[in-house]
């Protein structure tokens, strides 16, 4: 296990069946693969050649790339610096390296794809980075504002609608 | 409810070391969607795979409304950033999100942040948490409003 993997390669595949060869090293920054790697040292068949193959079915091409090219940077020029609570700025190139902040300015659609990404293969650090910069989205938004970005149905009845504008005031 | 504002270090250990953590996944789902949350409700141009909008909905029946924005860790981890009126404003967005957003480790951060005040420094300790967050920030509105009274009537004799 110890000799090839470290240098050796495995295959993340998109939603849409694109095949991205990335370093095992550097794949392992998702929880999701390296869980995935334990079970197949478990059961190892001798599938297809020895290079592991990951199915990421929610996982669109674009993003995927994305999501390489966010772990490429971490593990071969410097980590993120870690965001800690409470946040020592309201932007996010004061809180982490320029590149990273640069990297969470995409648009609406990207961000709240790469945030599930994130979740999915159970990147902490991208997880953290992708739900900053939807904080700093809905920052200072009206509720309504907030359920048109999140797509979210208001269910609250009349009478607690009230109450909760009562509250607010 | 898990502790929110920490919910990332004192978890079941999964972000730092994937290795700790084994879960079952059903049969006939596939290896890579074995996970126990969903993500988020996604804009109406993102298309998800249909076994994943299953799963979907079997989990979000689950939870208090219904409702598909409600996803186990990623809603509090974003409403862990957000500062105090944002807060208050998620909290009207809906059921699941006043739930989420009122939570008290969210404010004892806050007060601890802006105040320096703490809840379970008080006897007794308000609760909801977000009490002291609106109470201690009327006051500051008025700081010392009998010091001043007195002020103002030493300056008057």
């Amino acid at each position: 296990m110890d000799g090839d993997d470290v240098h050796g390669t495995l295959k993340l595949v998109s939603k849409e069946g694109d095949t991205f060869e990335v370093p095992i090293e550097i794949a392992k920054l998702s929880n999701l693969v390296v869980t995935t790697l334990g079970e197949e040292d478990i059961d190892e068949d001798d599938d297809d050649g020895g290079v592991v193959e990951i199915p990421l079915p929610n996982v669109k091409a674009t993003v995927l790339a994305k999501v390489i090219e966010y772990c490429t940077h971490y593990k071969m020029v410097e980590p993120m610096t870690p965001i800690t609570l409470p946040l020592k700025s309201n932007r996010i190139s004061e809180i982490v390296q320029d590149w990273y902040a640069r990297f969470v300015d995409v648009d609406q659609t990207m961000l709240f794809e790469l945030v599930t990404a994130a979740n999915f293969m159970d990147i902490k650090s991208l997880l953290d980075l992708t739900c900053l910069a939807v904080s700093v989205l809905i920052k200072g938004k009206s509720a309504e504002e907030i359920r048109r970005i999140f797509n979210i149905g208001n269910d609250f009845s009349p009478d607690e609608e009230v109450h909760l504008r009562e509250n607010q005031s | 409810m898990a502790k929110l504002a920490h919910c990332y270090t004192e978890d079941d250990g999964r972000h730092d070391d994937g290795l700790t953590l084994v879960r079952r996944r059903p049969a006939n789902v596939p290896r890579a969607m074995s996970r126990n949350y969903f993500p988020l409700a996604l804009p109406p141009s993102t298309n998800c795979p249909a076994a994943y909008v299953e799963m979907y909905k079997l989990s979000s029946t689950t939870y208090i409304n219904n409702s598909p924005s409600l996803i186990g860790d990623v809603v509090p981890r974003i409403l862990s950033f957000c500062d105090a009126i944002t807060l208050s404003r998620a909290s009207g967005v809906c059921r699941s999100w006043r739930i989420m957003a009122n939570a008290d480790e969210l404010w004892t951060e806050l007060c601890k942040e802006v105040f320096g005040v703490a809840p379970f420094e008080l006897t007794p300790p308000p609760d909801p948490t977000r009490i002291l967050y609106v109470m201690s920030h009327l006051k500051l509105r008025d700081p010392f409003p009998r010091e001043r009274a007195a002020r103002v009537e030493t300056f008057q004799s």
